[in-house]
Order: C-alpha cells, then sequence, then structure tokens
C-alpha cells in the first residue's frame, strides 16, 4: 500500500507536469505523512545534509571548467586538429565532428553542452561543404551524446555519490565504451557520407598537423592532467627516489584545478576570456548546477524514504525470488531504461533507478561500476529520443530544423548506440577491464 | 511592481551565485597547492568550500525558477486542450508552491533547534545553525518566486508551462 502511494503520488505529479524534483519530494513527503510519519525538522536537515558533500562539489567546478573552455577558444582548435587529423578522409568533416565530439566530451562531461559547442561551430561547414541538413544534425545530435560516457562525466559522478561507487573506477570504465562508440560513429558516418557522394578534401601536410597540435596542446592537456590526477602515476624508482604511486588528488580537486587551469589557458595562452567572461559564466553555472542540486537534494529525500519503508530491499528479494538470471535481468533492465528515457533527462534517471535497481543487480553479481555503465549508455539512447531527447532539442536550435525531423536525421547513427549497448551490456570486460587493473 | 521585485530578486541571486562560487573555487585551489605543494593544510578550508559551493548552486536552484530550467515532463499537459492544460499547470504550481513552504517550515523548525542546543560546526567553529541557514532562505525565496509567478498566471492565464509564461511576461513587461 505504501509502495502503491508513492509510486501514485509520483507519477500523479509527474503527469500534471510539476518539476521533477517535487514530484520526487512530494511523493515521499505525502506518502510519509500518510503512513510513516517523520519527526519535524528531520526533511529541513536532510535536504541540507543531502547536499553537504564534497564529492558533489566536482560538478560544479566542472560545469565551469566546461564553461570557461568553451568561451577560452578551445573549440575552434579542437575542430581544427581533428580536422587535420581526418579531414582528407572520405567523410572527412562527418569524422571531423565525431572526432572534435570525442575531445570536446573528455572537457564537458556534458553531452548537450558538447552538442552546442561543437554544433555552433561545425554545422555551417558541414553544409558548407555539401552535406545534407540531415547528416549534420545526425553526426551532431548522436556524437554528442558521447560526453557523458567518456570521463569526467557528470552522470557518473551522481551515480557514484548516490550508490557509494569509486569514481575513478567508473570514469575508469567509462573509457573503452567511449572509444567503441566513437569508433562505430566514425565507421557510421564514412557509411552515410558514402551515399552523399561527398568530395575529399586533400590532405594536410605534416607542418599543418604538427601546427594544430601545438594549437590545441593546451586545451588537449587538460583531460591528460585530470587523469593523471585522478588515477596518479603508477610506483616507479629512478636514480633511487620512489614513487610511490596512487592517486594525486581527488575528483573534487582535480576539478577544481581544472577550472583555474581553463581559466589560466584562456587568459594567458588562448587570450580570448576576460574578466566580465568569467563572470558571466560563474552566474550561468548556478541555475545549470542549481537545478542539479535541488533534484539531487529531493532524490536523495526520496531515497530515504525508500529505504526507510524497505522498497529496494524488497526488489532486490524480488528479484532473487524470481530466479532471474543476470542475462535476462540486463534485459529487462535495458528495456526499462529505454522507456524511462523517452519522458526523463539523465540526471533524474540516475537519481531514481540507481538506488531501486542497483541493490537487485549486485544481489545477481553483477559490478555496479558495470552497471553504471549500461545505465549511461541507456542515458545516451535517451538523450536522442523524442520527447525529452535534450540533444534534439540542442540541434534543432542549431539547425533551425523542427526536432521530429531531427530525430528522424539520427535514427541510422542510433544503430551504433544500440550496438554499444548490447555490447557494453553483455561483454562486462568492456567496461571492467580497466576499473580491474586499478584494483 | 513584480518586476521590480524580479529584477531586485536576479541581482541578489546573481551576486551570491558568483560571490560564493568563486569563494569555493579560490578555497578548493588553495587547498590543493597547500597539501601537495606544501604537504600542510588549513583544517577549515574544505568545509568552507562545501559550504560556499552548496550556498551558491542552491541561490542558482533559485534562479532556475526563473529561467525555467527545473526539468519536467510536458508530454500531457502540452496535448490537452488549452483550458485542461491551464489547469494542471496550476495544479502543477500548487503542488510545488505547497511542498517549498513545508521544506520552508520543517527548515526554520530545525534551525531552531539547531540554535537552540548551540551545536558549534566542528571544523568551521561557528555555530552550526549558520551553514544550515540557507534552506530556510532559498525556500523562501523559492516561495516567493512561485507566488509571484501564480499572479502573473492568475493575471494571464497559461497556454504553455508556468516558467515559460512567467519568463516572457518579465521580459516583455505584460504585467505592468
Amino acid at each position: 500500500m505504501i509502495a502503491l502511494t508513492l509510486v501514485a503520488a509520483f507519477f500523479g505529479l509527474i503527469l500534471i507536469g510539476a518539476p521533477i524534483a517535487v514530484a520526487l519530494g512530494g511523493s515521499a513527503v505525502v506518502t510519509s505523512m500518510l503512513f510513516s510519519p517523520i519527526a519535524d525538522g528531520i526533511i529541513g536537515q536532510k535536504l541540507f545534509s543531502n547536499l553537504n558533500h564534497f564529492t558533489l562539489m566536482a560538478i560544479p567546478f566542472f560545469f565551469l571548467a566546461a564553461g570557461l573552455m568553451g568561451q577560452g577558444g578551445l573549440v575552434q582548435r579542437l575542430v581544427g586538429l581533428a580536422r587535420a587529423m581526418v579531414g582528407h578522409l572520405k567523410a572527412g568533416l562527418g569524422m571531423t565532428t565525431v572526432l572534435t565530439c570525442i575531445f570536446f566530451a573528455a572537457i564537458s562531461g556534458s553531452s548537450p553542452a558538447t552538442v552546442a559547442a561543437v554544433g555552433n561551430i561545425l554545422y555551417p561547414s558541414l553544409l558548407k561543404e555539401g552535406y545534407s541538413q540531415k547528416y549534420a544534425v545526425g553526426a551532431l545530435a548522436t556524437s554528442g551524446a558521447i560526453g557523458i560516457l567518456i570521463p569526467r562525466s557528470i552522470p557518473l559522478i551522481l551515480y557514484g555519490f548516490v550508490t557509494e561507487t569509486s569514481i575513478p573506477a567508473l570514469f575508469m570504465a567509462g573509457i573503452f565504451p567511449g572509444l567503441l562508440y566513437g569508433v562505430l560513429l566514425l565507421a557510421t558516418a564514412r557509411i552515410l557520407a558514402s551515399k552523399e557522394g561527398i568530395q575529399t578534401q586533400p590532405r594536410a601536410s605534416l607542418k599543418h598537423l604538427s601546427g594544430a597540435f601545438r594549437s590545441a596542446l593546451p586545451a588537449l592537456s587538460l583531460p591528460v592532467f585530470i587523469v593523471v590526477g585522478i588515477y596518479g602515476f603508477p610506483q616507479f624508482t629512478l636514480f633511487g627516489w620512489t614513487n610511490d604511486g596512487g592517486a594525486i588528488f581527488t575528483p573534487t580537486e582535480a576539478a577544481a584545478v581544472s577550472a583555474v587551469l581553463a581559466m589560466v589557458i584562456g587568459f594567458f595562452v588562448y587570450r580570448e576570456l576576460t574578466l566580465r567572461d568569467v563572470l558571466r559564466i560563474t552566474a550561468e553555472t548556478g541555475p545549470r548546477v542549481g537545478m542539479i542540486f535541488w533534484i539531487t537534494a529531493n532524490a536523495l529525500l526520496f531515497g530515504f524514504f525508500l529505504t526507510k519503508v524497505g522498497i529496494p530491499a524488497a526488489m532486490a528479494q524480488l528479484v532473487v525470488d524470481w530466479n532471474l538470471s543476470p542475462i535476462v535481468f540486463l534485459l529487462c533492465v535495458n528495456i526499462l531504461l529505454v522507456i524511462v528515457g523517452f519522458f526523463l533527462e539523465g540526471v533524474p534517471t540516475i537519481l531514481i533507478f540507481a538506488p531501486l535497481l542497483v541493490p537487485a543487480a549486485e544481489g545477481l553479481g553483477i559490478d555496479p561500476v558495470h552497471f553504471a555503465i549500461i545505465m549511461v549508455v541507456n542515458i545516451e539512447l535517451g538523450l536522442i529520443t523524442p520527447p525529452v531527447g535534450i540533444n534534439l532539442f540542442v540541434a534543432s536550435s542549431i539547425s533551425g530544423m523542427p526536432v521530429l525531423q531531427v530525430f528522424r536525421a539520427t535514427l541510422p547513427w542510433t544503430i551504433a548506440t544500440v550496438i554499444t549497448l548490447l555490447i557494453v551490456t553483455y561483454f562486462p570486460p568492456l567496461s571492467m577491464t580497466l576499473p580491474d587493473l586499478m584494483r | 511592481m513584480i518586476q521590480k521585485i524580479d529584477r531586485a530578486l536576479c541581482a541578489f541571486e546573481t551576486l551570491m551565485v558568483v560571490t560564493l562560487t568563486l569563494a569555493g573555487l579560490a578555497m578548493a585551489f588553495v587547498q590543493v597547492v597547500l597539501r601537495y605543494l606544501f604537504n600542510t593544510g588549513v583544517h577549515w578550508l574544505e568545509a568552507g568550500l562545501v559550504t560556499a559551493l552548496v550556498w551558491a548552486m542552491l541561490f542558482g536552484a533559485v534562479r532556475a525558477v526563473r529561467e525555467g530550467s527545473h526539468p519536467r515532463v510536458e508530454l500531457l499537459p502540452a496535448m490537452m486542450p488549452p483550458k485542461i492544460a491551464a489547469t494542471m499547470n496550476c495544479a502543477a504550481l500548487f503542488a510545488t508552491f505547497a511542498l517549498v513552504v513545508f521544506y520552508l517550515s520543517d527548515a526554520v523548525f530545525y534551525g531552531k533547534f539547531l540554535n537552540m542546543i548551540n551545536a558549534l560546526h566542528p571544523e568551521l567553529e561557528i555555530k552550526q545553525v549558520y551553514p544550515f541557514l540557507v534552506i530556510p532562505i532559498i525556500t523562501a525565496l523559492m516561495a516567493l518566486r512561485y507566488g509571484l509567478l501564480a499572479i502573473v498566471l492568475w493575471r494571464t492565464p497559461a497556454t504553455h508551462t508556468p516558467e515559460f509564461d512567467y519568463r516572457e511576461r518579465m521580459t516583455k513587461g505584460a504585467d505592468t
């Protein structure tokens, strides 16, 4: 009865169009008032204590760093480098789009930000070189989705936070699936371009390539710096001096340092950032991350109530009682998350479903790190499916095409996402090899 | 009048978000430099940066009310005839306002309790109620924002989502 009331209140609020944070918090408050009263003051205290965690502070710093890098002339350099690398191949600019998205994903951690930043620069160029509108928006909307799989990824930070899973391990787990997705998208770009009869561009000279690389080096150094900072160097001895190995700083500290480095690069290396830009970008970070924090506070309140009445444990027991094999369970999870992806964005999906599904997955022997990557690839699919696929809206606003047409344009590219999802789901070593090496 | 309140709120929210975010960033950077370059540290820096950022981002959450960026599923209201959609928007707005007011009253209760027991923050060494004050403040501001939104919608009934209308009215000055 408690679960039924909770679900009815949650979906009732969602259906009338209340904000997702309100549906989460409101359903927990109403159900607790009716069936399992919580002492006065506990909810107020929980709202604060749910957010008062050092780990969570990586999110505003990463958003700030992405905003500063986007403004500071980074994207143009990345486009220049990607073009010098693959521009001469068949479908060169289409592949440049995919490659730039991979580079930028490592810096931004956000899919819509990747589509917007790369799309504003490459969309006009794609049309100018003879690619169809359909090809251009399809490439942008789908390649942008890679932003949440390659480290650093905001959904993976949230997953680690709510399920108490190691965030460095989650970041590591995303690398190979992200690269696989990138390779599949590059292949799709080439296959689709061959149908469009695109002319190839001349190969970039070695001088041009090294110039593009030098220009993009400060931007590319940022994700390398973050990865090295979070994972550290392996243990080694040099001239009698021994490095013990291990992490240099936490993901939150890495995020803060990357924001400061982004400012330094923007101010002093590329010289395209001003103090006014910094203030504007900082002000813009507030509502974007504030929205995530408000959902997180309410989702954890929802999770607190779920745990109080024992729903996650009951779900885990149910899965065990049904004797589901891991393969069937993961198939069911994928179907559930694909359906959820039609209606919910990535952040609420992680915050609502990770605490519910992870205990059941662990009960079947599925590693929570592997499960995280499955959830994130499902979210990527949700980003390019209507009615709430945010990448479709961003690509639509860049191209001026209606959202439904953008969705149709992404369909051939979606095959790459579905193949990635199937491989990630049923071939755990793809996600688990790097985290296992860390352990 | 509504536009004046809106402008004052915007200025205050921006000031808080920018100042506290940059303060948090500075504290985080100083902590990294002290720890990894000088092998030392200041005991309150970590708690300080967390508090500054929680405050900054929750003021950002208030601002997100104005910008309509709190995500919602608009599928059903969008499929309904205008009158039913407006009724659903009103119900959603009422539920949101009621929840925020409930949070406010609960946070005030807990704040009074913290103040009464005079608990000290272990790292910041200030009364524990001070960092917590952000919850009553931002829920009060959210209630004010949703209240303003309700007034605006009452004057010009909605066909879109509440925040969309609110933002439009503020921009076009339809309430004056």
